[in-house]
């Protein structure tokens, strides 16, 4: 019998790491649905598409009393929800045993109110073993939306393409019939045009410049500016407004493998100024020089 | 004699059984020989892994019959050679939580 910390499959760290989130939940009393990676159904998966976290998916109201419970059974947390993504959707965590995970507080692209879309997809979730527990899994149409809206944050990249391949352009018409009814009960239709090559339908939705600058990439200040447009109320903009230079301290923490100083923080501050200044230049730049070579 | 069966919160992973996340799980038969089986009690792990004719063992004590029979037809040895090694590292395996005695 030997304790081992090498050597292990990366499938069976993911297979460990979402029994152990199932675990959490359950002692928890919260409802988790596992996504993507192992937990995706056959008829949607590729060799190649176990990915490298384990994903789940809680309701917002529950998002931050189930992180904080994971942080008490031994995950650290990378970073927290609102330095994570453009879309703040989901904290990134890891386990000394069980690897990195991304726990979603909601899925880009859903439209509806989170805990209105977890309902939704409660609804009708099925159930499958991950490492002998059992574990809730949206249903079939759903996994296919949720992969069709990830790929639509990146369309270009090889995974998306064999995600839209898998979920959209080979699936039957039941299938198909059955993702867009879901399109239409959580209001998801930005982020599936994306995944199909359609978004510029939709530039008149306050999130388009969002998912715009996700698929087809931008400098900071334009994700900045993308996410401010997107708030849904003028406090929730000022708040994101004020927080856009300040400092991802769980980040920097990991990247310095201690607690950072406050110094470190002011230090990181400017840094952050300086990057973003020469990040925008550099998009000017580069896009003159599109321009002129066209 | 004792019958033993995989705790509730121990995670099991039994590594290139094909569709182990999407299937009912299944205890490994013969045909799967002696591959490893990783486990984990949850919460506090840590992971481990049993090779060889440990994951031989922690698979045939979950089955019925009298393990130290089985295990020895499997290893092609004399049963009162082994009984007191299969024996006693099946005490270590419940002792660490990775095997629990089964009532009745």
């Amino acid at each position: 019998m030997v304790a081992t910390a090498v050597d292990v499959p990366p499938r069976v760290r993911l297979e460990m790491g979402h029994a152990h989130l199932q675990w959490v939940a359950e002692h928890q009393g919260t409802r988790l649905l596992h996504i993507k990676g192992v937990a995706l159904d056959k008829r949607l998966s590729w060799p190649g598409r176990e990915g490298t976290d384990a994903d789940v998916l809680v309701p917002a109201s529950d998002a931050d009393g189930y992180v904080a419970a994971l942080q008490r059974y031994g995950w650290v947390l990378g970073s927290d929800f609102k330095n994570n993504s453009s879309f703040e959707h989901a904290a990134a965590l890891r386990h000394l045993d069980f690897g990195w995970a991304d726990v979603h507080r909601y899925f880009p692209g859903f439209s509806t109110a989170p805990d209105k879309a977890f309902d939704r997809l409660w609804r009708d979730h099925g159930q499958i073993f991950i490492a002998g527990r059992l574990c809730a899994v949206p249903s079939l149409p759903a996994q296919a939306l949720v992969l069709l809206l990830h790929a639509g944050r990146s369309p270009g990249a090889a995974n998306a393409k064999q995600d839209v391949e898998r979920s959209w352009d080979s699936a039957d018409e039941d299938l198909r019939h059955d993702v867009l009814a879901l399109v239409e009960e959580l209001d998801a239709h930005v982020g599936f045009a994306s995944a199909l090559g359609d978004l510029d339908a939709y530039h008149d939705r306050p999130d388009y410049e969002l998912w715009r600058v996700a698929s087809r990439g931008g400098s900071r200040l334009e994700e900045w500016r993308a996410r401010i447009k997107a708030a849904p109320t003028r406090r929730a903009a000022l708040t994101l407004v004020l927080r856009a230079l300040l400092v991802n301290v769980e980040h920097l923490a990991m990247v310095r493998s201690r607690p950072p100083t406050r110094r470190d923080i002011v230090m990181e501050f400017f840094a952050r100024l300086g990057r973003a200044v020469r990040d925008e230049w550099r998009t000017r730049r580069r896009r003159r020089q599109v321009r002129e070579a066209a | 004699m004792p019958h033993y069966e995989r705790p509730r919160d121990l995670a099991v992973v039994e590594q290139l059984l094909q569709g182990s996340a999407q299937g009912p799980l299944r205890v490994a038969d013969d045909s799967d020989g002696i591959r490893p089986v990783y486990l984990a009690t949850l919460p506090a792990g840590p992971l481990l892994v049993l090779e060889g004719t440990s994951a031989l063992i922690w698979r045939q004590a979950q089955r019925d019959g009298d393990l130290v029979t089985n295990v020895a037809q499997l290893v092609h040895e004399d049963p009162t050679s082994i009984r007191a090694e299969v024996e006693h590292f099946v005490e270590a395996l419940v002792a660490r939580g990775l095997l629990e005695r089964r009532e009745g």
